[in-house]
């Protein structure tokens, strides 16, 4: 066999490993798939998203976890993304290099290697009792609340959100910086007319990336207790709420089988809700890159 | 041997790099003697350093009102470093410590009273590769107004840029095209007509035709020595013949030290140090 031979078998044994990868990782995706849609498609009704939480299966319906689901999305979006952009332009666009922003860099790095049920622990402590310290009789605390709920999410989102935006900015060339600078540019009109309409894609990439994956998270809400049985919809931040991982997580746990099936029917649900968010930010995406496209050549 | 280089340089006197100077020479030597220069700024005892490297060792030097001021020099000499002092761009490099000072005006831009945003509007830049923000032509030269509170017609104000810098017969049809639309050599002549609109009274460029063909290189060349009627102009550029060509004064740095200042022509025709004969004579550089 000659060398040339050699290597190309090589090759091609290099593809085939990396071939099997991805039919393998397909392969338990339609397996999971098939399994939620057999026993869930059935109680997929009208019913079921409109109906209210029931100690009867066939009755049991999940419309305040998914309202539960959508604000709790809009409160942790509204917290998180002006913080989390703020906080990666602060580092990228304003901060000195200094020992002290990298130890920052470097700690929010390791934040988002953080597993999310600690951040329930500090959100139990912190927001849903306020450390228990009373201020003329009221608790500091906002008890198992939406908005507790909204603000601990949001603390797991965080770096995530602030490490994209980072990305992001560091991907936009230092000439367009130094182009508007040049023109005698405050460092903020460099910032709001050259900085950010580049980055923008990558941005709200990262963001709405961040949002799909706060949607599918049920640890840090196990912990600071958002409730199973909520009969009625959330009217405000501090009322009680429940949302959809948490439904199904409760709905599973219990014994009877027809449960477990409107736990798989909410499982399709939350898919088909992630893949909007996702469809959402590959259609953003693409919109302004091809804004730019259009003026890069 | 140094007999016969000198002959030779002698010899090449007025035709250094194959550009002939006579006219220059005959100009210069009447502009001696009528005209009176004016200093836009001064540097005294200037020492630039990164850290601990010294970019710029004891520089004393004058830029005057309406002439093209060319730095040339061997690559890492400091005249980029200088170029950018002089509006503050060296403000964004870390480790970046000046010592003396830098009068524009008679004021010292490194003052701590100062804004450098206010000495990079009076003090423009362009760039060694054309950088048009990623908009329109248009927006390109009006963005820059708008945002400083440009009261005026915008309109006007753009026509006129892009009319003084040679580019508005080439545009005039597609001002909401993409800058990016242009060539190289355009899009350089947008980046000059976008420091223009900002009415400063100095243009810097930091070797503004290293990324361009010959014929924008002659264009921009036309357009520096047209601009010097309204602007003082500092350009670096590691082309001798263009400095040659368009420079009323020439500064030749070498290794962080200016070694030789004074009008093009004596400059390219009768240096007064011998480095500077070697570097225009390509010996080394």
């Amino acid at each position: 066999m000659t060398r040339k031979t050699r290597y190309q078998i090589y090759g091609i044994l290099f593809q085939s490993v990396c071939l099997i990868a991805n039919f393998s990782a397909l392969f338990f995706l339609a397996l999971v798939m098939h399994d939620v849609l057999v026993d869930g498609w059935e109680g997929l009704s009208f019913d079921f998203l409109t109906g209210y939480p029931s100690r009867k299966p066939e009755n049991a319906g999940i419309l305040p976890a998914i309202v539960g689901t959508i604000y709790m999305m809009l409160l942790t979006a509204f917290i998180a993304i002006p913080t989390g952009v703020g906080a990666a332009i602060f580092l990228e666009e304003y901060s000195q290099k200094a020992l002290f922003i990298n130890f920052v860099k470097l700690n929010i790095q390791n934040l988002a290697g953080v597993p999310s049920i600690v951040y329930g622990i500090l959100g139990l402590t912190l927001f849903v009792r306020g450390f228990d310290l009373e201020i003329a009789g009221f608790s500091l605390g906002m008890g198992r609340s939406l908005l507790a709920g909204s603000l601990t999410m949001a603390l797991v989102i965080l770096p995530i959100i602030t490490i994209s935006t980072q990305e992001a900015l560091r991907a936009v060339p230092e000439s367009f910086r130094l182009a508007g600078f040049g023109i005698g540019m405050t460092r903020w009109q460099v910032i709001r007319y050259q900085v950010l309409p580049v980055a923008m894609p990558g941005i709200l990439t990262g963001v709405i990336l961040s949002l799909s994956r706060a949607i599918g998270e049920s640890a840090p809400l196990l912990m600071i207790g958002a409730l199973a049985f909520v009969a009625f919809l959330p009217a405000n931040p501090m009322d009680s709420f429940t949302v959809l991982p948490i439904q199904i997580f409760n709905w599973a746990s219990r014994p009877q089988k027809g449960f477990h099936d409107a736990a798989a029917s909410a499982i399709i649900v939350l898919m088909l809700l992630l893949l909007i968010m996702n469809a959402i930010s590959i259609i953003m995406r693409a919109y302004y890159n091809s804004k730019l496209r259009d003026l890069k050549n | 041997m140094n007999d016969k280089n000198k002959n030779s340089s002698e010899k090449e006197g007025r035709d250094v790099g194959g550009i002939s100077l006579a006219s220059d020479l005959v100009k210069s030597k009447e502009e001696i003697h009528d005209e009176e220069l004016k200093t836009v700024f001064e540097c005294r005892n200037v020492n630039i350093y990164y850290s601990d490297f010294k970019a710029i060792e004891d520089l004393d030097m004058d830029i005057y009102e309406k002439k093209i001021t060319t730095l040339i020099g061997p690559s890492g000499c400091g005249k980029s470093t200088f170029l950018r002092t002089l509006n503050r761009m060296n403000d964004f490099i870390d480790d970046f410590r000046i010592e003396g000072n830098v009068l524009l005006h008679g004021d010292n831009i490194f003052s701590k009273k100062v804004d450098p945003v206010e000495i990079r509007l009076r003090v423009g830049m362009v760039f060694q590769s054309p950088n048009p923000f990623p908009k329109s032509i248009f927006e390109n030269i009006a963005l820059g107004p708008r945002i400083n509170g440009y009261t005026g017609d915008l309109d006007e104000l753009v026509e006129e840029a892009l009319q003084k810098s040679y580019l508005w017969d080439e545009v005039k049809d597609k001002l909401t095209a993409s800058a990016y639309s242009l060539s190289g050599g355009q899009q350089q002549r947008l980046c000059i007509a976008r420091a223009i609109a900002m009415q400063p009274e100095v243009l810097l460029m930091d070797e503004p035709t290293a990324s361009l063909d010959p014929i924008s290189t002659s264009k921009i060349e036309d357009l520096l020595v047209e601009l010097k009627k309204d602007y003082s102009v500092v350009i670096v550029t590691h082309n001798l013949q263009q400095a040659a060509r368009i420079g009323d004064f020439t500064a030749l740095f070498y290794q962080g030290k200016l070694i030789e200042f004074s009008r093009t022509f004596k400059v390219f025709t009768n240096p007064s140090q011998k480095l500077t004969e070697d570097y225009i004579t390509g010996r080394f550089g």
